[in-house]
């Protein structure tokens, strides 16, 4: 009797393996629901982020910046607030354009999404919309746990040069597919950082990780933490977008 | 069999468990005070409830009235100059010690969301200005009291409807987009000196309208020149930004009555990973006075019915290791003066030079009509940062046609937050007369410490 219960029981626990189990094909498509569960495609959307730098030469710096994001029309904006040497610098991203403004000298220019965040380990491509199912392929999906969570394990291998990461490793919960960690690649192969979700705010239906870790993983100790505070999906005014309200916040 | 399939499960969960050891602790495993205990995947997950403050709207009201902030600099330079041509006696090197204090001071005044004023008021040593008494220390016989204080920026920003933004004070002008030189910026009071091309740029008493249109802009700016008497001298320089793809473009003109109208042309793009820029400027006749040669002499010339073309254009590419702190930045910009004399020995030569320095000291001729005498220039910079707060880099800037020139390879490091260092090593090179080189080649070593800088 004992070896009958022992043996439905591992048939259910193999059944179940299967039946949870996707295919590569799936979880290509699981990214665009990734995508869409984080991005506020009809909605605005605010927040207040402060992010703390630790750096093993540096020492501790810490930024308070406000974000704004109007996902439809690939509209970002981010306001430095603090520390008072990077108080009004900010960074407005339009379509294809990001530009950068310096309150010194009252110029906008023209910067890359793959650069530096404010000199932390976060990336400028870390704050925009989510586009995972555009920009990357899956390769390989495996199931694990992470901690206590059931995981599914995505190998990502980029399709375009204009990522920040080559290829990426994420863990994905599996009932409702948050992103609990990525690691991110060089064109080597090289682990180049790894990034950790251990929280999400619920805003109506999306889903935004509210703190994150980055961790550098070429110099060890070095890691930024971000949290995010004062969620709110209320509309913004479409001149909020623009260089005059940049040049109108600003010190 | 059944030993083997349970053996196998159980080599699938413990290998599971191996990959993600590192990271358990995050999850649940040791750091529960971060993470939280439950196993449930909704400990994941805040029940956010919205912010009922309106963020937009609090960055542009300060509760507390008025914000005040600024910076502090002190530096201590050191340098030393020689003729390398003359490397016989160490007699003729000339040792020099300066020092840099300044402070700039700043309050920001928001009683409303829709209005506010800003000003920025900046003072520098030496405190001290030229002075008839002659028991007083002269430093600097040309030094004037605005040298010591003076105001940088005292604006209102206001605005319509939040349709028509207005920006109305004296402003530093965001005009054109070159970095080393920048021919199309005709309304800022300072030029950008190629030598130090971030440094802020004085603006006029003006006035700025700004009309966004979805992800492009008009504008119209009103300048009130320095001494204004008349309506007749009033400025009118409107301009237009459209974005099309990545590309930013801008297209604008300056008029004013009895002075050389001018239309301008800028954009910024990409080039793959390389940002590129450039100007174009057509001017309908000249403000500059010209040296001309009239026979054996010399005679002064201006032109306002000629046209005038000046353009330029110039790339940067910024690279940064994946697996270290290396990175390195580069970049280089053409500038063509069609206000530039063809023949630039007009003023190189002794005689040129002799006519011009009499006709500054009558005032028939000012400094600026002396100034980018060639009609090609060209500077390029190259910094290296193999570490960091350790930067190395190459500026050079040069005159293509008489091939004068300065080239400064340094090196700049933090020690600490508030303590940095400088170093520098600038040759000018070129004959004597040429425009970099007015008297001789020259070889100098500065050493720049900057001490308790900080910005509150």
């Amino acid at each position: 009797m004992k070896s009958k219960i022992l043996t439905i029981s591992i048939v259910l626990i193999s059944l179940s393996s299967a039946l949870s189990a996707l295919t590569v094909q799936e979880a290509q498509e699981k990214l665009s629901f990734i995508d869409e569960q984080s991005n506020f495609d009809d909605l605005d959307f605010s927040a207040v982020m402060t992010m703390i730098s630790e750096d093993v030469e540096t020492g501790i710096e810490k930024n308070v910046i406000q974000q704004f994001r109007r996902d439809s029309d690939d509209k970002f904006l981010m306001l430095f607030q603090e520390p008072a040497v990077q108080k009004g610098q900010g960074y407005l991203m339009i379509d294809d354009n990001l530009w950068f403004y310096d309150p010194e000298s009252r110029k906008f220019s023209h910067t890359s999404m793959k650069d530096s965040f404010g000199g932390s380990h976060a990336r400028n491509s870390d704050f925009g919309e989510s586009s995972l199912s555009e920009d990357y392929r899956v390769l390989s999906v495996a199931e694990g746990k992470l901690g206590k969570y059931e995981v599914y394990i995505l190998e990502l291998e980029a399709t375009n040069n204009e990522v920040t990461y080559p290829s990426q490793t994420m863990w994905v919960t599996k009932s409702n597919f948050l992103t609990l960690k990525t690691e991110d690649f060089s064109a080597t192969g090289r682990l180049l950082r790894t990034s950790l979700f251990p929280s999400y705010g619920r805003v109506g239906d999306k889903f935004m990780p509210t703190k994150m870790i980055f961790r550098d993983e070429l110099i060890e100790g070095n890691k930024t933490q971000l949290s995010i505070t004062d969620l709110s999906t209320r509309d913004l005014p479409d001149t909020l977008f623009t260089k005059a309200y940049v040049e109108r916040v600003n010190r | 069999m059944r030993q083997i399939t349970i053996g196998l499960l159980m080599l699938i969960f413990s290998l599971s468990f191996v990959t993600a050891q590192s990271d358990d602790d995050l999850f649940g495993g040791n750091d529960d005070d971060l993470f939280g205990q439950s196993s449930s995947e909704d400990s994941l997950i805040d029940e956010t409830e919205e912010s009922s403050e309106s963020l937009d709207e609090l960055l542009l009201i300060d509760d507390e009235g008025i914000h005040i902030g600024g910076s502090f600099n002190l530096g201590i330079s050191t340098s030393a100059s020689m003729d390398p041509s003359d490397t016989s006696s160490t007699d003729d090197i000339q040792w020099d010690l300066t020092p840099d204090l300044s402070a700039s001071l700043y309050f920001d005044a928001r009683p409303s969301s829709d209005i506010r004023i800003f000003g920025k008021a900046v003072i520098e040593y030496p405190f001290t200005v030229q002075d008839d008494d002659t028991t007083t220390i002269m430093i600097d016989e040309t030094r004037n009291f605005d040298d010591i204080i003076y105001i940088k920026e005292l604006f209102s920003d206001f605005n319509v409807q939040d349709k028509l933004f207005f920006r109305a004070g004296k402003q530093t002008i965001n005009w054109g987009v070159g970095y080393f030189f920048s021919p199309a910026d005709l309304l800022n009071l300072t030029e950008i000196d190629p030598e130090d091309p971030d440094a802020e740029l004085e603006g006029p008493l003006s006035v700025k309208m700004n009309m966004p249109i979805n992800s492009h802009n008009l504008y119209l700016y009103t300048v009130l020149p320095e001494g204004i008497e008349d309506p007749t001298d009033l400025v009118f320089a409107p301009k237009a930004e459209f974005v099309l793809g990545s590309t930013e473009i801008g297209i604008g003109a300056y008029y004013r009555y009895e002075q050389a109208p001018a239309a301008m042309f800028t954009f910024t793009g990409a080039l793959g990973d390389v940002n590129i820029f450039g100007e174009g400027v057509v001017k309908y006749g000249s403000d500059k006075t010209f040296v001309v040669k009239s026979g054996p002499t010399y005679d002064l010339e201006t032109y306002e019915d000629k046209l005038f073309f000046n353009a330029t254009l110039g790339a940067s590419y910024t690279w940064s290791s994946e697996v270290s702190d290396l990175s390195f930045t580069t970049m280089g910009q053409y500038y063509f003066n069609g206000e530039g004399y063809s023949d630039p020995e007009i003023l190189g030569s002794s005689a040129g030079s002799a006519y011009a320095k009499t006709q500054i000291a009558t005032g028939n001729l000012s400094i600026n009509d002396g100034m980018n005498r060639s009609k090609h220039y060209g500077a390029a910079n190259f910094s290296i940062t193999p570490v960091q707060d350790l930067t190395l880099s190459v500026l050079w800037i040069g005159n293509f046609t008489d091939f004068s020139g300065i080239i400064k390879p340094g090196l700049s490091w933090n020690i600490t937050d508030y303590i940095s260092l400088g170093m520098n090593l600038p040759y000018a090179y070129g004959d004597a007369g040429d425009e970099y080189t007015p008297i001789s080649d020259n070889l100098s070593f500065v050493l720049e410490i900057s001490l308790g800088g900080s910005s509150f």
